[in-house]
């Protein structure tokens, strides 16, 4: 072998060894970031501590590089390469990024709100640099990523305390007289979870059914369920079998 | 609606007599932490339900039952306790959390917190000294659930009278009512003369904006 040849071949080797390198010693440096960053919130952390990682990537790139003694044009195309390779895969930073200067700017939302944003609708618990956390009606903790506010509307339905919430009580045919008078029991039963005064809406008969609908004005959401609960075992109680639509 | 309302000092009480006005038909949990309070509360709120609790047991009552409650009202004789309540509540979702707090200089930790709304007993002192001695503006009222502000601003000079007629001109959401030196409450700025006061009420900003303006005016 030429002594050219085995020299390209040692400085390419010396430049993966340094890639290597630099991508463990970008992946602890990361962890570590995150871990003694976490004192200033999670979200800021790790933030800090991918920009640490890409830049220590960057840096190794560019030991590599130099290792390979390369001429100035090899070196502009690899340093594009590299420059876009590291805009592509920070796509998302970038974007978590734009995403939370929207949120601080224009405020669509604050902590507590009741918010619908795509399929998900919660309380809005905490806003992150880079995700926003809600809790659903189920009480289940949705993480949304920031940049999703930017591609999809957001829903703020926090502009009042009580929110009404129409209920359709499906029960068996019956005195119309009757149902009114039960409704207005259960009704009077579940009114002091709720933040006024309960409403009938209608009630009409469709086929061997009477349909009831009543609206209640609800202030905590992730309480439907078990209100749904109460309402049929306050018809249970009285002997009437109800199905909650 | 579902309150759960901690602490059974005087803050307490007014709180548990509000809430029972504005939703006599409401349940309302009060949690104190001395038994002999516990049973004073009961007596004077028979329709509420009052439990004794240990100081460090209340937050795991609220997280249990965070799924329930509409609102958790912070009333203890501690600002730090308060904060602890709210800020589990916070967490866990409940869609209102009150502080009373116990020293004003406390507002900002509150603040920071997200605290939903945080009442300041004593800034009714501020208030009522500047009305009693005419301070050139107060600030009466500042709604903690919109935007909106009442302000109190006495007429000193000519030229104040004149920038507040032309603010109130400019803008729609801004309304005045003006009290002559003599007692008289006019909603005309021509029937003002100088030494009474107007009560400007509207958006926050725009209030705060001609207060300034005021202000200004007043030191000049």
């Amino acid at each position: 072998m030429e002594p050219e040849t085995l020299n390209l071949i040692l400085r390419i080797i010396s430049a993966v060894i340094v890639l290597v390198i630099t991508y463990f010693l970008s992946k602890h440096a990361r962890l570590s970031f995150e871990k003694s960053l976490s004192r200033f919130g999670t979200g800021f952390a790790s933030k800090f501590a991918e920009i640490a990682r890409y830049f220590i990537i960057f840096m190794g790139a560019v030991i590599a590089i130099s290792i390979l003694s390369l001429d100035v044009m090899a070196i502009s195309i690899i340093g594009a390469v590299i420059f876009i390779l590291v805009l592509v895969s920070m796509r998302d930073i970038f974007l978590n990024m734009a995403a939370e200067l929207y949120l601080a700017i224009r405020r669509p939302f604050k902590e507590n709100d009741w918010i619908r944003v795509g399929d998900v609708e919660g309380v809005v618990k905490s806003i992150g640099g880079i995700d926003t956390e809600l809790i659903t009606y189920d009480g289940d903790l949705v993480i949304i990523p920031n940049s999703f506010f930017l591609r999809h509307p957001v829903i703020n339905k926090s502009q009042s305390i009580a929110r009404r919430i129409e209920f359709k009580l499906m029960m068996p045919r019956m005195d119309l007289d009757r149902v009114k008078e039960t409704v207005q029991e259960v009704m009077k039963e579940i009114k002091p979870e709720l933040l006024g005064d309960p409403e009938l809406i209608s009630i009409k008969e469709t086929g061997d059914k009477v349909e009831v609908i009543m609206s209640l004005p609800i202030v905590n959401l992730r309480k439907l369920r078990w209100l749904s609960a109460k309402i049929v075992k306050a018809y249970h109680a009285r002997g009437i079998d109800v199905e909650i639509e | 609606m579902r309150v759960l309302l901690i602490g059974g000092g005087h803050s307490a009480y007014f709180a548990a007599r509000a809430i029972r006005e504005i939703d006599p038909d409401g349940h309302l949990i009060i949690i104190e932490f001395t038994r002999e309070k516990v049973e004073m509360l009961s007596r004077t709120f028979p329709s509420a339900e009052v439990l004794f609790q240990e100081i460090d047991r209340v937050e795991d009552y609220i997280k249990e039952n965070s799924e329930l409650l509409d609102a958790v009202i912070a009333a203890t004789e501690s600002d730090s306790l308060n904060l602890r309540y709210c800020r589990v509540a916070r967490e866990n979702a409940v869609p209102i959390t009150v502080s009373i707090l116990n020293n004003p200089l406390n507002y900002e930790i509150f603040k920071k917190e997200k605290i939903n709304y945080i009442i300041d007993p004593y800034r009714v002192i501020t208030i009522q000294l500047f009305e009693i001695l005419g301070a050139p503006v107060n600030v009466v009222f500042s709604s903690l659930v919109n935007n909106l502000e009442i302000a109190s601003v006495r007429i000193l000079n000519e030229k104040l009278l004149h920038e507040l007629r032309s603010a109130l001109d400019k803008h729609d959401d801004v309304i005045a009512a003006f009290v002559s030196r003599t007692g008289e409450i006019s909603s005309s700025p021509s029937s003002v003369s100088l030494g009474g006061s107007a009560y400007i009420m509207g958006p926050r900003e725009k209030i705060e904006k001609l207060l300034q303006l005021s202000r200004n005016v007043v030191m000049r």
